[in-house]
């Protein structure tokens, strides 16, 4: 195989494999683009139906005439504006505490050995394996304890003590790919513990940074039972659980239009900060001085 | 908006504190001896600690003593020592299916997700023209909310006019079935699910790996390219051993994941008659039938089974995972 | 134990920064010394300057906008000034009973704050916030303050009410408030019931099996506000079509399969009474049915039964048996669409599409408002005409451990009452009158006849607090393969009867 991609090369030209190794990947990129963007345009589709169409038989794919009003209508349905404004509250404060804590947390278990590391690292992994359901009540108990039930606050303080342990598990791996040598070299010059995390740690694995920048992001936008359970009061929701207002009740069907324009809306943010993040993963991270 | 105030003011003094906490046992870890690298080391890992021993330690242990328990969240709890663990494992005729179709969810979905997320990746990993639109694009199924989600599988999967049973009646002809009955059939219900599985390959997982493939130098593949090696080559003996900690991560992510499939499971609903997932049994248990302590068992057996898992894996890891301690070339 | 005095330190800290913080002033104060000092500091860090400082101005701008968006987003509900529910003085430490002594207290002007959670989506929301505001006004007791949200209701109310800061009010199905009340969650209001003279709290009102449920031991802890018979809804225009008459009270089983066999028709117009009709191609159905309605409807039309007083499950007596096999056959039969199109087109969906000509759903549902050319009928009787419909009931109960019993009742009283004026059907006997019903609510007035005469042959299911195991086997291994599978009940009934029975114990 390999004698063939050589006597190929050598037969076309390294320009031309080049070129036609684009293409190809040109349309596999295209063709996946477009089957995950299908149901994507259904949902738009779904959005801008009009109440009775939405399950029509056989199914309309082009809403007539399309309902663009519906976005307005599910927005002031409930109070958006509101949880908007809960929302980013939220968001805020949880990415900013999430991202401090994790990197922190990470760094520690990446580059510092002592008694006991190795155990506390897998007790963080354990952490995960456990089902939600059966830690939802007990926890729910602390916060009372505490008397921060009907507030913000559980969604928040725990931020702080890197309640993600994915993150810091993602961090931790992404921090054990830099060479020690690095760390050597800045211990050399004079550089403390802060000074190597700020200077040399952060920046080298910026892409991973910025993705943990982003998955906290969308983790905490679209968190939805953390709200559901400790916030009582209705004009403290978020919009992810202001969204189920629309699935019903008891006699009525869900208002699947509404469901799927307030999804498409509160997916917005999230998409328009990826796009703009994405271009921060340049390719390539050189780094002068240690190699060659 | 006194809510608000009230939390960001508490907000903003918890960091005090951490730091606070950080820094004293920083000065203890000091004062019996410790190096200053393993004082620090505890110093870093204290906010996770503090968080792990107020929010953690008692609802996992209060979990597992609730596992030896009878107890019906509000009424009466009594201790049966191992027999819930015992009627699971020998009376509970849901027990076992659900731990089968638990495990081969996982068994197959996993690699497809692994595989196809590190593939994607790759293709992504290219400068060609409008690359960041494209990355956009495959990022989308992770921001769709659940409900989204669940009702486009089940438009997906419409047995006449959904897409799947469009793209897979050739294959299925070949087969004989036609037009699959995709959650109601016991046959389909593994494959329905594992289907919908590769929906997860995109999102997180690839951009996971995409930032770990923008993390190995380019330097390395220019170097391989003058010895010449060939894509193939390259990707084995240097793509994957520089990104083999991210493998790791998404292996053992994926497994965790995968053996605690819930949310598409209840909005779907499937026939029941192939098994309920472990973790939908759980909550079963649990809040629907108010059985706290059956739940609780049933959460602790697929808590070790995971555990087990995972240290598996991580045994195997130092095999196949590369940590960057020197460079030797 | 040191996790508990650990806790409590943090917890008393926690107490003491929030009860200096109720004062408006001293919250601002601290908070611009805070982003002074956030400033200051990082001021100081060298290179770090330039990331903090675009951070810090980043979060504080995005708290800056997160803080007037919501304060100007329009609060939820009336606008009269007092509107912030949970007040911000009184809602930091309500949780916590030891402390201020007061959960829900501490509203406008001296009146209790009674929490009331609810399922209620957008609409339904809505019109309860303009019940609740009625009551609220007439009311110098109680403020009550909704607090709704269909999404995943029983974990989040099982979550809030395991601890001390649960709701004071919450609305609950027929099923869970037998667990509940078995449970010890709701409070026991027999004695207060007897002693009101509160329309709503006769006892003798409401129909005997609206109460079963919310009983216990001989006492009662709750009350229903809907008692919903499952009527059959028919789309008349199909019914012509076919040259049929529409559903009366002598229906039986027969007439209903006579009319489902006209019903159902295929591509080449064939009914599938006729020679030639090509079940492998039919476009409308007579009936449809995939779980619902339930077996046990069926079952007690013909005179057996599910689950006795004494704990048995007799699904095998020769009545269950034959009720059983006219479900299987209707389910797996031509009449039926195949459950793979149910899950396909929607259930509802296909008789609102005009593809099934005759529904069985409650009488609440919107079927016969939003759907042209459809009426509520009573649903057919058993074989020797036997009257008997299943009855799905909602009602509310009291937070045992709510901090306020004496405002809650009266609140509980008010809002049960006001419920019943609200939704078809209220449980009550007094209030079924047609003329009066047809007036609250016209766009179901023709079909209330039917619904009326439907409530007295309503039955809930014998719901304890065993009820959900006994649900889940009967569910998983009887009707599940039957309805998915083709299994048939002769199989599997020898096999499941001991589980079910066991489940009981």
């Amino acid at each position: 195989m390999a004698q063939g991609f050589a006597a190929a090369r050598s037969y076309l030209g390294t320009r031309r494999m080049n070129a036609i190794k684009k293409t190809l990947i040109y349309i596999i990129v295209t063709f996946l683009a477009v089957v995950i963007l299908i149901p994507f345009f259904w949902m738009l589709s779904t959005a801008l139906q009009q109440e009775g169409d939405i399950f029509a038989w056989p199914p309309k794919w082009i809403p007539d005439p399309p309902q663009w009003r519906n976005f307005a209508d599910a927005w002031t349905a409930m109070p958006f504006t509101r949880y908007l404004g809960n929302t980013i509250f939220v968001v805020a404060l949880g990415i900013t505490a999430e991202l401090a804590s994790a990197t922190l947390v990470a760094y520690g278990f990446a580059r510092f050995r002592f008694p006991g590391s190795d155990f506390i690292f897998l007790v963080l992994l354990a952490t995960m394996m456990l089902p939600f359901h059966v830690t939802l009540i007990p926890t729910f108990l602390i916060w009372q304890h505490f008397g921060l039930t009907g507030e913000f606050d559980p969604l928040v303080l725990r931020a702080w003590t890197a309640w993600g342990p994915f993150y810091i598990f993602l961090l931790r791996q992404f921090f054990l790919t830099i060479p020690k040598e690095l760390d050597d070299a800045a211990e050399i010059d004079g550089a403390n513990t802060f000074q190597t995390f700020f200077l040399i740690m952060l920046p080298q694995i910026r892409p991973a940074l910025l993705a943990v920048a982003i998955f906290a992001f969308r983790g905490y936008w679209n968190d939805f039972l953390g709200p559901l359970i400790y916030l009582t009061d209705m004009d403290l929701y978020t919009m992810n659980v202001g969204m189920y207002f629309f699935m019903g009740g008891v006699n009525e069907a869900p208002q699947w239009n509404y469901l799927m324009a307030m999804s498409i809306v509160i997916a917005l943010p999230v998409v328009l900060l990826f796009f703009a993040a994405q271009r921060y993963f340049i390719e390539g991270i050189t780094f002068t001085g240690l190699k060659d | 908006m006194g809510h608000h105030l009230a939390t960001f003011i508490r907000w903003l003094i918890v960091p005090v504190a951490l730091i606070g906490i950080a820094a004293a046992l920083y000065w203890l870890c000091r004062w019996i001896g410790w190096k200053k690298k393993q004082a620090m080391g505890l110093a870093l890992v204290s906010p996770w600690i503090v968080g792990f021993l107020i929010f953690t330690l008692y609802p996992l242990g209060n979990s597992l003593y609730l596992s030896f328990t009878e107890s019906s969240i509000f009424g009466k709890t009594e201790w049966v020592g191992l027999d819930n663990y015992i009627k699971l494992f020998t009376l509970d005729i849901e027990f076992w299916p659900s731990v089968r179709i638990t495990l081969l969810y996982a068994l197959f979905s996993l690699p497809i997700g692994v595989i196809g997320a590190l593939l994607v990746a790759m293709l992504l990993n290219n400068q060609i023209k409008g690359i960041g639109t494209f990355r956009t694009i495959y990022f989308l199924p992770a921001v769709l909310p659940e409900v989204a989600v669940a009702l486009l599988w089940r438009w997906m999967f419409n047995s006449e006019s959904g897409i799947l049973t469009w793209l897979l009646s050739p294959i299925l002809s070949l087969f004989g079935l036609d037009k699959p009955n995709w959650f109601g059939d016991p046959r389909f219900i593994l494959p329905a699910f594992i289907i919908m599985s590769v929906w997860g390959i995109f999102g997180t997982n690839t951009v996971v790996f995409l930032a770990g493939l923008q993390g190995v130098p380019r330097s390395l593949y220019e170097a391989a390219e003058i010895d010449g090696a060939n894509g193939f080559r390259k990707f084995l003996h240097i793509t994957v051993p520089q990104i083999s900690p991210v493998i790791l991560l998404q292996v053992v992510m994926g497994m965790i994941g995968a053996l605690q499939i819930f949310t598409i499971a209840m909005f779907v609903r499937p026939s029941t008659a192939a098994g309920k997932f472990m973790n939908q049994l759980v909550y079963e248990r649990g809040f629907t039938q108010m059985h706290m302590g059956e739940a609780s068992a049933i959460a602790w057996v697929l808590f070790l089974i995971i555990l087990a898992l995972t240290l598996l894996v991580f045994r195997s890891s130092p095999a196949w995972v590369h940590y960057e301690t020197d460079m030797k070339r | 134990m040191a996790v508990d005095s650990a806790v409590s330190l943090m917890h008393n800290v926690f107490v003491m920064m929030t009860t200096a913080l109720q004062n408006k002033h001293c919250q601002f104060v601290m908070l611009v010394v805070v982003i002074v000092g956030i400033r200051l500091t990082t001021l100081d860090m060298g290179v770090m300057r330039l990331m903090s400082k675009r951070f810090s101005v980043l979060a504080s701008l995005l708290l800056v906008i997160a803080l007037v968006l919501s304060a100007c987003g329009g609060s939820k509900s009336n606008d009269n000034g007092g509107g912030n529910a949970g007040s911000s003085n009184g809602g930091a430490s309500s949780g916590n009973a030891s402390d201020n002594g007061g959960g829900s207290s501490g509203g406008s002007a001296g009146k209790v704050q009674i929490r009331l959670s609810t399922w209620a989506g957008a609409d339904e929301a809505k019109e309860l916030q303009a019940i609740l505001d009625e009551l609220n006004a007439k009311s110098d007791v109680y403020e009550i303050i909704q607090d709704s949200n269909p999404a995943e209701y029983d974990t989040r109310m099982i979550t809030q009410l395991s601890g001390n800061s649960g709701p004071d009010l919450f609305w609950v199905s027929a099923q869970r408030a037998a667990q509940f009340a078995a449970g010890g969650v709701m409070l026991d209001i027999t004695d207060r019931l007897a002693n009101s003279s509160h329309p709503a709290a006769d006892t003798n009102d409401y129909y005997e099996s609206s109460f079963g449920p919310f009983t216990h031991d001989g006492k009662i802890y709750g009350l229903p506000w809907l008692q919903q018979p499952v009527m059959m809804y028919v789309n008349k225009s199909l019914f012509d079509e076919a040259g049929l008459s529409y559903p009366d009270e002598s229906w039986t089983w027969d007439d209903f399969i006579a009319a489902a066999k006209k019903l159902t028709k295929d591509a080449n117009g064939k009914r599938a009474d006729e020679a030639g009709f090509d079940p492998n191609n039919t476009v409308q159905w007579g009936f449809t049915l995939n779980g619902w309605p339930p077996v046990q409807m069926f079952i007690w039309q013909n005179g057996g039964e599910v689950i006795t007083e004494d704990g048995k499950s007799p699904i095998d007596s020769a009545e269950a048996m034959e009720a059983l096999n006219f479900y299987a056959d209707l389910v797996q039969g031509p009449l039926v669409p195949s459950q793979s199109i149910i899950r396909d087109r929607g259930f509802d969906q296909m008789f609102r599409n005009g593809q099934v000509a005759m529904f069985m759903g409650g009488a609440a549902d919107d079927l016969d408002r939003t759907v042209p050319d459809v009426q509520a009928f009573m649903v057919p009787a058993g074989p020797d005409g036997t009257h008997v419909t299943f009855a799905d009931i909602l009602g509310m109960g009291i937070n045992a451990k709510t901090k306020n019993p004496d405002a809650a009742f009266q609140a509980f009283l008010d809002l049960t009452d006001a419920i019943h004026h609200w939704k078809i059907m209220p449980p009550r006997k007094s209030l079924a009158d047609l003329a009066t019903l047809q007036e609250l609510h016209p766009d179901k007035a023709h079909s209330l006849e039917a619904i009326i005469a439907s409530m007295q042959y309503g039955r809930p299911y014998r719901y304890s607090e065993k009820y959900p195991d006994w649900d889940n086997i009967f569910w998983t291994q009887l009707m599940d393969p039957i309805i998915n599978a083709g299994a048939r009940p002769d199989d599997l009934v020898p096999k499941v009867k001991p589980l079910l029975e066991d489940a009981l114990k």
